[in-house]
């Protein structure tokens, strides 16, 4: 059943929420002062929702981080304040396929940042139509830039080349991006180490059953504290928890140290994803820091139908094990097999029986999906990268 | 001669760094004839003394040659020698930037002003994890001291980049030449008491081009550390050492026995010790990072207890020396604040006294007790939002949140 989603700022909260009559529930993004400090989800009672009834809930659903934003706030704590504020500009990748209507959304909510002097690139990446580049037109502030060659990564190489600012920050073309996004991911570069910055992404609509049990099982929102990944404390090779590619950003002064985004992974690709994560796991083996900061928030829609959703968890069973084995025969992580045993008996296999028993609410059809992804992974990465291979070989002779 | 600064360079057999250094002074911004430089040549075999001699400088280079004493007494020795108004300390494999000397002398704005420049290490490409790890550690302290919140320790003071004046210098009589390293905490410690004040200039720019350093001197230098805090220790009673309590883990029973094995039977645990970097060795080459780095933690603090247990002759005396403190008198000046007069009066009040130690209070709550810490700078007005969001979160939500939370649900 849908439920509504709805942005709820604490200190000024609605006493109810009505009109809920095509939906049976609400899901809410809780905020203090416009930070963000929690979520839950709350039922429907006759069409709506008397949130007073739920004040127990709400506190605790905040309760661990809005200490945080309450003390921050009496200390007028401000973390860019730190330094003499740099004027640092960014770049705004978006790379995109098909989908127009998503990505006016998208571009609907970056006209809405604070102007600080950032470029606005679109990447059309190998599209059938030529409705991207009429919508993109529409938009004086907006770059379009044309990639004929398919794949997720390509793009985003295209990007970072095309990129006339050294923090180049991608969001997806089905993502919504906050008002203080932009602002809340520059400030985190704050230390030559830091080359890489995540942000929160919350569900942009829970329209569909799918749509919800995607945003149970697999949430792009990796918790309301801010986290530094640094070198001496992080294990550079457990990089799902660092933020995903709907919500980073790099400098672009990067690549030439670490390589570029892996040209064999990602979307549009036999290996369907984790051209992300393994570019994560690149940048901390090369002893730099990520930054995830919940603050730099932004709305992923998810896709609608139960074919798209599982076919969305069986490409992220593909990209993880497409990307540990370049981390294992490209990078020598040998070590990465321990992933593989652990996340299947930690992670995988009880979440498995969970769903049997009915504890937790996920399908089974998504574990059948991942499983499949996984074994078909190191595969797909291998025959990917022949593909990525041959064409270059085509390009030069 | 009106001299404003003398730039110091130990050096030892480092001929070519020491070339790309003098060059680097010869492309300065700040103006020729207001500097000179100081180079100690201490135990150099090399043609370093020759280089010095011969090497054509635009600006006015002095050179001295000491048989091999030490970074402390080299340093001492320049000063010595100096006749700037200021005292600028570089190491020999620095790479300065132009506005180097500019900055270092700009920030400088009385005679008890100490400049820590910022000195960040760089890397060669497949550094490898020791290195990149060291490279992590020196660029998050200066990260840390770049906050102007920030609250400066006795260790913050690192030799290969800062300034001083010559007077202060001279004030507090140099570098301690007993010490064959931590001369420069030790110092920034006698600073520190000597009511100096410590910035941070980012500005001051000089790459550390440190190519030496692996995992095998890392841990001699641990040894060494360990040595000269014990001696430092013995010196300064009052001094809390941090990171040797850190390391003793203070009371811990476990530590204990381990201590007493280790000084039972060195020989058989620096055996260990080197198998454990071979350990290392393989963890690295199977991408074990956080094995790799469990085992470096546990490498260096094995040397470094090594070091004060040969420092002080036995594990008995290692206890003794380190719990000295207990019997020292402390000074017992805590300023009470309280925040329901706001920060803002809480701030002023600060700076006015710049208390050693502070009794925070919520109205009748008491928020928290920060002690006195010899070797740590008076409290200043800035530190304190600092303080209370690093050390007394848990104590400050408790009073706000209810203060919060029935408005926001009703």
């Amino acid at each position: 059943m849908p439920k509504v989603v709805k942005d709820i700022e604490l200190t000024n909260m609605p006493a109810v929420i009505d009109d809920l009559n095509e939906y049976d529930g609400a899901f809410l993004l809780l905020r203090y002062k416009n930070r963000p400090v929690g979520k839950i989800t709350l039922p429907a009672k006759n069409g709506m929702i008397v949130l007073a009834d739920h004040k127990d809930e709400i506190e605790r659903a905040v309760e661990k981080n809005l200490k945080y934003a309450v003390i921050d706030r009496f200390l007028f704590w401000d973390e860019a304040e730190k330094f003499s504020h740099s004027d640092t500009s960014a770049t705004i990748a978006i790379c995109t396929r098909n989908r127009t209507d998503d990505l006016k959304l998208c571009l609907e909510a970056l006209m809405k940042l604070p102007d600080r002097g950032q470029e606005i690139l679109v990447v059309d990446n190998d599209p059938l139509t030529d409705d991207t580049r009429k919508l993109v037109e529409q938009y004086a502030k907006v770059r379009y830039v044309f990639e004929k060659r398919k794949g997720l990564n390509i793009a985003r190489n295209r990007a970072i080349a095309e990129a006339l600012n050294d923090i180049v920050v991608f969001t997806d073309d089905d993502a919504v991006v906050d008002k203080q996004w932009l602002d809340n991911i520059v400030r985190n570069f704050d230390s030559p180490l830091v080359m890489c910055v995540t942000g929160m992404t919350m569900p942009f609509e829970l329209e569909t059953e799918a749509q919800e049990a995607f945003e149970n099982y697999s949430s792009f929102g990796k918790g309301f504290y801010k986290k530094r990944y640094s070198f001496a404390e992080s294990n550079p090779l457990a990089t799902g928890g660092v933020g995903a590619g709907a919500n980073m950003a790099i400098r672009k002064s990067l690549v030439k140290d670490t390589g570029w985004f892996d040209e064999a992974l990602d979307s549009g690709t036999p290996t369907q994803s984790g051209g992300d994560h393994e570019f994560f796991a690149r940048i901390l083996l090369a002893g730099y820091q990520i930054i995830y900061d919940p603050e730099a928030l932004s709305w992923h829609r998810h896709r609608r139908s139960w074919k798209e959703a599982v076919k969305a968890i069986y490409g992220y069973g593909v990209g993880v094990y497409a990307f540990w084995t370049r981390l294992f025969f490209i990078e020598k992580q040998y070590a990465i097999l321990f992933f593989t045993k652990n996340w299947l008996l930690y992670n995988q296999l009880p979440d498995f029986y969970k769903s049997i028993l009915g504890i937790k609410k996920i399908p089974i059809s998504f574990f059948f999906a991942e499983f499949r992804g996984c074994l078909k992974g190191p595969f797909a990465y291998f025959k990917s990268r022949k593909q990525a291979t041959n064409y270059l070989k085509k390009q030069d002779g | 001669m009106n001299m404003v600064a003398s730039v110091i360079i130990p050096t030892h057999n480092r001929c070519a760094s020491l070339k790309r250094m003098l060059e680097n002074l010869g492309e300065q911004s700040f103006p020729q004839q207001n500097f000179e430089v100081i180079v100690v040549a201490d135990g150099c075999k090399d043609d370093t003394a020759n280089t010095v001699k011969n090497y054509k400088a635009s600006f006015h280079l002095l050179l001295f040659e000491l048989p091999g004493l030490g970074a402390a007494s080299a340093r001492n020795k320049g000063a010595a020698q100096a006749n700037g108004r200021y005292l600028v300390f570089v190491d020999d494999d620095m790479e300065l930037s132009p506005n180097f000397i500019e900055e270092h002398i700009a920030s400088h704005k009385n005679e008890n002003d100490i400049v820590i420049g910022y000195s960040p290490l760089q890397l060669e490409p497949k550094a490898g994890t020791q290195r990149m790890t060291l490279r992590e550690w020196w660029e998050d302290k200066f990260h840390a001291m770049r906050d102007q919140r920030y609250r400066f320790r006795y260790d913050d003071l690192t030799s290969g980049n800062f300034s001083i004046s010559n007077s202060l210098f001279k004030k507090v009589s140099g570098f301690d030449t007993s010490l064959l390293c931590r001369e420069d905490y030790e110092l920034g410690y006698r600073l520190i008491k000597a009511g100096a004040n410590f910035y941070f200039c980012h500005k001051a720019k000089a790459i550390h081009r440190d190519e030496v350093t692996n995992l095998k001197r890392s841990l001699q230098r641990k040894k060494s550390e360990g040595i000269a805090d014990m001696q430092i220790k013995a010196k300064h009673p009052d001094f809390v050492n941090r990171n040797a309590l850190h390391y003793l883990n203070y009371g811990s029973f476990s530590k204990r026995i381990l201590l007493r094995a280790i000084g039972f039977a060195p020989s058989l645990f620096d055996l260990l010790a080197g198998f454990g970097i071979t350990l290392m060795n393989y963890f690295e080459r199977f991408g074990m990072k956080p094995r790799w780095s469990k085992m470096n933690y546990r490498l260096h603090e094995y040397w470094y207890l090594r070091g004060l247990i040969i420092s002080a002759g036995s594990v008995k005396r290692v206890y003794c020396i380190m719990k000295c403190e207990e019997f020292m008198p402390t000074p017992n000046q805590k300023l009470k604040i309280d925040l329901k007069d706001g920060l803002k009066t809480a701030e002023q009040q600060l700076d006015n006294v710049r208390p050693l130690g502070l009794e925070i209070s919520f109205g009748t709550k008491l928020i928290g007790i920060v002690n006195y810490e010899a070797g740590t700078e008076p409290i200043k007005g800035v530190h304190l939002r600092k303080i209370l969001k690093d050390r007394f979160s848990e104590e400050l939500a408790s009073v706000l949140l209810p203060e919060v939370f029935p408005a926001s649900v009703s």
